[in-house]
């Protein structure tokens, strides 16, 4: 064992990639628009079913709920049909948004 | 957390909820994508959950978090991210002796759990004679980390597998087949399912560096096969950065994933090879790469062609949705002898499917949903190998030493037969 070895990184390089903050927060969830959404796996739309009964329980008619589900994305972003369809629904019908991906 | 960070750009403020043991799965995503302080909050519903009361105890017990998410005021460091530490990853980034190189890669998460060769400057050298790439060429961006393949960095992992250079361009092919969108290697690789890449090779290139596509095509013992293997498995986890229980949430995991590689039997085949039947010449070298998370072995009740045939439907799962049917020499010999092909053998299977429950996972893919190889050796057993994905087929690019190459190699053969 008394070879010594200089050994290289196996380890990949990544472009360089610029940090971005987060949206500022509403300041209370009554008057607004909340929106859930749900991507494709099996328990996200009953999670989102599950949100939903509790932000009546809490706030009954005091906020607004719309509900988005998608069909076979990891990764809106980069559907060609899903990913504008999400978009407008951001812009059109939420204020804020809870998201569930099932696990 | 994709969905989440969408959801940001887009100027609304969100939060995710993550199962409690996709914490750093999470984190992860979210620092990959560039918003490292993206909200989530935990939650305790598990994975994929169908029953009603464990979702609304996992959901009750979060909403006081979720409220808190959506509505908190931002922090400093939440407006502005601080910048991460940058990796060393150029040059010499450790000297010592052979096990404090196996300890320094190991805890540094760059193994599979097993030993290393130390990848030395001579040593990656030496692997680079294998590619007339420049060593800084890009093959790729390989994701989830998209970090940058280069062929130095193919060279550097294929070394720490045991590799010979005579592998480098069987690397780079992978690499272009994995990194072909159509592979979903993306999603697959750091699936709950635990799918493992599944490397099949065709063409001249396996008798030349002696893949075994025969006798225990898929067991230990070749070094072709398991260095193959081993260094893909290597470079997705280094250079793609998907690491087990952060980005790579396999739950169970899957043995495949430190080798599941074989050449097809293209001599023992009364068939067109796999590659040919594809749209490449005899003469062409290929990879075919898949993502299969099941592999079963059966046995025909009788090993006349009905027998055969009607064994494998019998197998058939209701939610399959990807079969690579390996067919032994003999029984391939027998189904050709009765008038089946592979084509009329994809088809008949494709039909027989059963139909998958309502269940609201995914149903059958329709065509292309079936491949069959002929592989093992003498005997009588089938093979299995299943999942929910296409292959991908890219061929192979040789040196233009490779003859040479070859020749310098082609004693690497075990010799046990002499005792």
């Amino acid at each position: 064992m008394d070879a010594t070895f200089d050994v290289l990184s196996p380890w990949a390089e990544t472009d360089p990639l610029p940090l971005e903050g987060i949206t500022p927060r509403v300041a209370d969830l009554r008057g607004k628009r909340i929106g859930l959404y749900a991507n494709y796996k099996r328990a996200a739309v009953p999670i989102q079913n599950a949100v939903e009964a509790e932000l009546r329980s809490r706030y009954g008619a005091d906020v607004q709920i719309a509900r988005f589900e998608q069909q076979g994305s990891n990764d809106i972003g980069s559907s060609d049909d899903e990913g504008p369809r999400f978009a407008e629904w951001l812009e059109k019908e939420v204020d804020t948004v809870i998201v569930a991906v099932g696990d | 957390m994709y969905d989440t960070i969408f959801v940001e750009r887009h100027h609304k403020p969100a939060v995710a909820l993550v199962n409690e043991g996709f914490v750093h799965d999470a984190r992860s995503a979210a620092a990959g994508k560039g918003m490292p302080t993206a909200r989530f909050v935990t939650q305790t519903v598990p994975c994929e959950c169908t029953v009603p009361d464990k979702i609304q105890a996992g959901v009750r017990q979060a909403m006081g978090d979720v409220i808190a998410a959506l509505t908190l005021p931002l922090k400093p460091e939440e407006q502005a991210p601080p910048p991460r530490p940058t990796e060393v990853t150029r040059g010499s980034v450790f000297s010592g002796d052979l096990l404090e190189v196996q300890k320094f890669y190991y805890k540094r998460g760059w193994t599979d759990g097993l030993p290393i060769l130390p990848p030395t400057r001579e040593a990656v050298d030496e692997m680079l004679r294998g590619t007339d790439l420049a060593p800084d060429h890009v093959v790729g961006k390989m994701l989830p980390r998209l970090g940058k393949v280069t062929v130095e960095k193919i060279a550097i992992n294929g070394v720490m597998a045991g590799a010979l250079p005579t592998a480098m361009p069987l690397l780079i092919a992978s690499v272009e087949a994995v990194l072909d969108p159509l592979s979903s290697f993306g999603i697959f690789e750091v699936s709950t399912g635990s799918w493992a890449p599944f490397y099949m090779y065709n063409g001249p290139i396996r008798q030349q560096l002696h893949i075994n596509g025969s006798t225990g095509a898929l067991s230990p013992g070749d070094m072709a096969n398991a260095t193959l293997g081993r260094a893909m498995g290597l470079i997705v986890k280094n250079l793609g950065g998907a690491r087990k229980a952060v980005e790579d949430m396999g739950v169970l995991g899957n043995p495949a994933k430190y080798a599941m590689v074989l050449g097809e039997n293209e001599e023992a085949s009364p068939w067109e090879p796999h590659h040919v039947q594809h749209g490449f010449s005899r003469e062409d070298s290929c990879v075919t790469v898949s993502f299969p998370n099941s592999y079963a072995q059966i046995v025909p009740r009788g090993t006349d062609a009905s027998g055969i045939l009607e064994t494998i439907k019998d197998r058939l799962g209701p939610r399959w949705r990807q079969l690579t049917l390996l067919v032994c020499p003999s029984h391939a010999a027998t189904l050709a002898d009765a008038g089946w092909t592979p084509e009329r053998l994809t088809r008949e299977l494709e039909c027989t499917r059963p139909e998958p429950p309502a269940t609201g996972i995914g149903r059958l893919s329709g065509p292309d949903s079936v491949r069959v190889l002929v592989a093992g050796g003498p005997g009588a057993w089938i093979g299995l190998v299943t999942g929910v994905g296409r292959w991908v087929t890219t061929p192979i690019s040789l040196p233009s030493n490779w003859d040479s190459l070859v020749r310098k190699y082609r004693d690497y053969v075990p010799n046990y037969l002499r005792y």
